[in-house]
């Protein structure tokens, strides 16, 4: 770093910083003034906390809260632990290569996925009249679609929560799985010569020298799941509804005097999920016995 | 066991897929049939004769150019800076670029919708593009980011002791080493500009049709035949995007592993 002035390196990240200073900080502003009720083009223009009022005061808030933040610790819990599963047996499993080289392409194709069709899937899979109840059918273990669980838009956000999961192990699994064949094998080598098993060695090797990508990408599926709002839209129940389909309700209102409330519970969720993200990255880090970041 | 488990996640994401494709062939799915029955070409005949379908190919393809490029030429100078240089607040700014993916993105499109609003209507495309970056840039930034740091700084001082003005420097020496990584930045914006339906509709104002908007009312109503035509067209748009990718990045020197990173 010898031709180092500050100056060229602001200079090359002027595009970021401009597209992340205007949509992102420019966004954020414009959110929280509207929803202190301050919003010139309605000729609003004193700043009151009353729509801060009216959605603490709203009904089912808090359910509707807690419901998503069982939906996304739920989602990316599942991911993490399914995907660095995967990312284990794609790494050691050696003999047959084909099934190493499907199980690949099988996890880029779920990448490559996008969630509008991840919900498209789980309806044919999970529907009541879906592919699982029809095999149920016959083997004769269920009567009729009638007597098969309601596993979408149904209270527990069995269908939901599936979404994600399926979206989010073949993401976890190959970062992981890149992140955990880039390391070198001697340390592993030099276990195995002190007998440790092969569990002792992901727990303490590769988990720990992986931890940072774990994390990173746990915290994105753990945001994803808290903000989507077409996937509990589309196989969510109506009440608890998760924030996002609630915020996307209270947005579209035909009513304007709802904007200011739409803005509050962005900030909420926005002030939620920043704070819950950190928690749980932070969780989850200790919890993986990583280095600090 | 390790077989088993490889098994199940294959089947679990592949098998769907086979499913999709028969539905769009055949048209009989009564209840406690597993496969459906009585093939029929309407399904790929709708969609292949309406004028809407090209314009949502081509909105797609448009968007997601747009995106790629747009993303993979700020990650390329950001990750840059981020390489290279030593300047105060660095290791925040490393963090920072993150910070679009862990903003609940319900909220953070409502914002960059708000944001929009004020330069008016006729923005909705360029607005639906700098969404889509948006949520793009923090992916492509860090793939350059980790290729650049694959490149050891001597061979940049090499090309400069030889001679070497700084775009040339670029091009002869830097580029052919980063294309792989150029490549990766771009397929995954493209691909992520393609899948995203709400910030496309939100910020597009429905003015902006691409194929996932196409899709979301036969998925709403549940229409099995017509969602499978497309959700079959579009990962095979994906697929091949991704394919292509792949390509250049094998050609190139380093290795194709680093998928995300």
């Amino acid at each position: 770093m010898t031709r180092d002035t500050g100056r060229t390196a602001y200079l090359l990240l002027s595009p970021l910083i401009l597209l992340y200073g205007l949509l992102l900080g420019g966004g954020l502003m414009v959110i929280v003034l509207e929803s202190l009720d301050y919003i010139p083009i309605l000729e609003r223009h004193d700043v009151t906390l009353s729509s801060y009022q009216a959605l603490l005061q709203s009904r089912g808030l808090w359910r509707d809260a807690f419901y998503s933040v069982y939906l996304a610790a739920g989602a990316s819990i599942l991911s993490t632990v399914l995907g660095i599963l995967i990312a284990d047996c794609l790494l050691t499993i050696k003999r047959p290569r084909i099934l190493q080289a499907v199980a690949l392409k099988a996890l880029q194709a779920g990448v490559i996925l996008p969630y509008l069709y991840a919900v498209f899937l789980t309806m044919l899979l999970l529907g009541q009249s879906g592919l699982l109840s029809r095999i149920l059918w016959q083997f004769g273990l269920i009567e009729g679609p009638a007597a098969f669980p309601e596993l979408i838009l149904d209270r527990n956000g069995i269908g939901i929560l599936f979404v994600y999961v399926l979206k989010g192990t073949p993401f976890m699994a190959l970062l992981v799985y890149n992140g955990m064949a880039s390391i070198s094998s001697t340390y592993a080598d030099a276990a195995k010569t002190l007998h440790a098993s092969h569990f002792f060695i992901l727990k303490k090797l590769y988990i720990p020298l992986c931890a940072r990508t774990i994390v990173w990408a746990s915290c994105i599926l753990f945001a994803y799941a808290l903000g989507s709002i077409e996937v509990p839209y589309l196989l969510g129940s109506i009440a608890p509804a998760s924030l996002s389909a609630r915020l996307y309700s209270l947005f579209i209102h035909p009513d304007l005097n709802r904007i200011s409330q739409a803005m509050a519970l962005s900030v909420f969720l926005i002030l939620l999920g920043g704070s819950l993200v950190t928690v749980y990255g932070l969780l989850l880090k200790k919890f993986l016995g990583g280095r600090p970041l | 066991m390790k077989k088993l488990i490889l098994l199940t996640a294959a089947a679990v994401l592949l098998l769907p897929l086979l499913l999709i494709l028969l539905l769009s062939l055949f048209a009989q799915y009564r209840y406690p049939a597993v496969l459906p029955t009585h093939f029929v070409s309407i399904f790929w005949r709708n969609i292949l004769g309406s004028p809407r379908f090209y314009h949502a190919l081509s909105a797609t393809l448009l968007l997601g150019v747009c995106s790629g490029a747009g993303t993979t030429a700020t990650a390329l100078l950001a990750a840059r800076a981020l390489s290279r240089y030593a300047f105060a607040g660095r290791k925040m700014a490393s963090y920072l670029v993150s910070l679009p993916l862990f903003i609940p993105s319900a909220a953070l499109f409502i914002g960059v919708h708000v944001m929009m609003l004020r330069f008016g209507h006729s923005s909705s495309f360029i607005g639906v593009v700098l969404a889509h970056m948006l949520i793009s840039v923090p992916y492509g930034t860090g793939i350059l980011l980790h290729y650049y740091n694959g490149i050891p700084r001597e061979m940049e001082d090499a090309a400069s002791t030889l001679g070497c003005g700084a775009l040339r420097r670029f091009r002869r020496v830097l580029l052919p080493l980063l294309m792989p990584g150029i490549a990766l930045s771009f397929s995954i914006s493209f691909l992520i500009s393609a899948s995203e339906y709400f910030s496309t509709f939100l910020i597009g104002g429905g003015r902006v049709q691409t194929l996932t908007f196409l899709l979301y009312p036969y998925i709403h109503n549940f229409d099995r035949g017509h969602a499978a035509v497309l959700a079959i067209i579009f990962l095979i748009l994906n697929g091949l995007i991704f394919l292509l990718a792949e390509c250049i990045a094998k050609r190139g020197a380093r290795s194709t592993r680093y998928l995300f990173e």
